[in-house]
């Protein structure tokens, strides 16, 4: 199945910029999931796409992470806090999302900024869809209760 | 959740922009235009698959066997009077019943040269039954059909018998059978084959020639001699229990036997196993006293002794061939001395086979005719000995 490469790239690299806190790695990750995805055995498979491709990519950032420990630099996460320096707008909202946990925090990003479909994350993350939206839900009011408002913004 | 607040969570991630996007775009396009067409070959193996599945499944059902002969014989097509009856003449005999009240058979008829018939007037339907000598032509082809195909054993014993009937059928004295008999012969008939088929077929069946002789007659004979037709029938002494020994020995050949039951004594056959002569007898239970068979259940009974062709008797005993023996069935003394005759009933004590005779296949418990009892004015007297004898009140009461 083909997809739009467009809207796609940038998801993909948001969810493993996400993962892995550096730009340049995030798109490399990025570029060789897709190369992975043309090579895989279930490239033509039309609903598995969304799921291969954040699976591929899941599994690239576990290996980057696992490298990076490896090597311990200290370098990334230098980068980090430039990351979080450079953000400007939406101050409280990005620090209400520091307080979440990495897993929270990536739902928040496959279901509200890719707007990947609950089905697909919830294979990814191997649970129910139930469970899912109960796990979002819980994620959504303790951020309303950081932020101490009803809305995001 | 708005766009707006989407937009906002996005913004606050802190997502810097990758710049590489469009190099990797525009070669991931170029990489996935060969690839964008839909592979069919996996559809195309699941359907070969499938189709594979169904034919061998199909070829699996349709090898399955329709029809397992079912020993219950329920499925027995009915004999009718026209497939029993060849011909007008024989019209009368549209069953050939063993009649053992009117039957005679003189030890004549184990010398296998003459047949003989008589007319049954013992029931209220008039049959005439046709007797045909042990070991002509008839007794392997009888044998033959019945144990081949038992299914349809009652159409194929009658229509051969009457083929063969080269013999005198009565007709004088049988009255016009009516239809109404007829149909309730064939109710009989198929009443007959309810029981099991466990006869057993020798691998080899002698045909006695009309020359007969001795063991004795064939030590001492050239064959140059004009020997008259021998007529003794298997008369090679049996050592006989004594008087005071019978009393006892009822109730232990009953322990001894597996199976105790009148029986109708169905056919005659004589074979050779291993060089030894062997005459095997077909029987049809009526009424069992011991063990586990069932009415009707029909069963073989081998006895030792029996007859030879003269030449294969040289070659066993490795005797001196002599010219003329291929004229000659030589009478193989043993347990049956002939006294036994097709189509009477008898009381049979009999115990499983062993090897060298045929699987399923019964033996007399004790020294062959001497096992066989047959009634004789409500005494049941031992075929191959007098002496002993019992009542059928003793019979009842299992001896």
């Amino acid at each position: 199945m083909s997809i739009d490469i467009d809207e796609q790239y940038d998801k993909i690299y948001r969810y493993c910029f996400l993962r892995v806190r550096h730009k340049e790695t995030a798109e490399d990750i990025t570029q060789e999931t897709f190369l992975r995805y043309l090579e895989h055995p279930h490239y033509n498979s039309v609903d598995k796409t969304l799921q291969l491709l954040y699976t591929i990519a899941g599994n690239l950032c576990t290996d980057e992470f696992r490298r990076k420990k490896t090597a311990e630099l200290s370098a990334a996460e230098v980068s980090d806090e430039n990351v979080e320096e450079d953000v400007i707008s939406g101050y409280e909202l990005r620090q209400a999302l520091d307080r979440l946990s990495e897993d929270d925090r990536e739902l928040i990003l496959l279901r509200y900024v890719n707007e990947v479909p609950v089905n697909v994350i919830a294979k990814l993350h191997n649970i129910s869809r139930f469970a899912l939206n109960r796990r979002i839900k819980r994620i959504l009011g303790a951020l309303h209760e950081y932020l101490g408002k009803e809305e995001l913004i | 959740m708005t766009e707006r607040e989407k937009n906002a969570l996005a913004e606050a991630f802190g997502f810097e922009e990758p710049d590489r996007k469009k190099e990797f775009a525009d070669e991931f396009r170029k990489l996935d235009t060969g690839r964008n067409s839909i592979n069919i070959f996996p559809a195309a193996v699941r359907f070969a698959a499938s189709a594979a599945m169904l034919a061998a499944v199909t070829g699996t059902v349709l090898m399955i066997p329709k029809h397992k002969h079912n020993i219950s014989t329920s499925d027995i097509p009915p004999v009718t009077a026209a497939e029993a009856a060849p011909d007008d003449d024989t019209a009368a005999s549209t069953r050939t019943e063993p009649a053992s009240d009117s039957l005679s058979t003189t030890a004549a008829a184990m010398t296998a040269i003459s047949t003989t018939a008589t007319t049954s007037t013992s029931t209220a339907k008039t049959t005439s039954s046709a007797v045909t000598a042990l070991g002509t032509a008839k007794a392997p082809a009888v044998r033959d059909s019945s144990d081949r195909s038992p299914v349809t054993s009652a159409a194929v014993e009658t229509t051969v018998i009457s083929s063969t009937t080269a013999v005198t059928v009565s007709t004088a004295a049988a009255p016009v059978v009516s239809e109404d008999n007829d149909q309730k012969k064939t109710e009989k008939s198929a009443d007959t084959l309810s029981g099991h088929d466990m006869t057993v077929s020798p691998d080899n069946i002698i045909q006695v020639r009309e020359k007969v002789i001795s063991e004795d007659e064939l030590l001492l004979s050239d064959f140059q001699a004009d020997l008259s037709p021998y007529t003794g029938g298997f008369t090679v002494p049996v050592q006989q229990p004594s008087s005071s020994n019978v009393n006892t020995m009822l109730p232990v050949m009953y322990k001894n036997s597996s199976i105790v039951a009148l029986a109708n004594l169905d056919e005659i056959v004589y074979t050779s196993i291993d060089g030894a002569a062997y005459t095997a007898e077909n029987i049809t239970v009526e009424k069992v006293l011991k063990g586990s068979l069932k009415e009707n259940d029909r069963i073989t009974v081998f006895f030792r002794g029996g007859y030879l062709p003269a030449e294969e008797y040289i070659a066993n005993n490795r005797l001196r061939y002599r010219s003329g023996a291929d004229e000659y069935s030589v009478i193989v003394p043993g347990e049956c001395r002939g006294s036994q005759i097709q189509g009477r009933k008898y009381i049979f004590f009999l115990s499983d086979s062993c090897y060298p005779l045929p699987e399923g296949s019964f033996t007399a418990t004790y020294q062959g005719d001497s096992s066989v009892f047959e009634n004789t004015d409500g005494t049941y007297t031992a075929v191959g000995d007098s002496n002993m004898t019992f009542t059928e009140q003793q019979a009842e009461n299992g001896f």
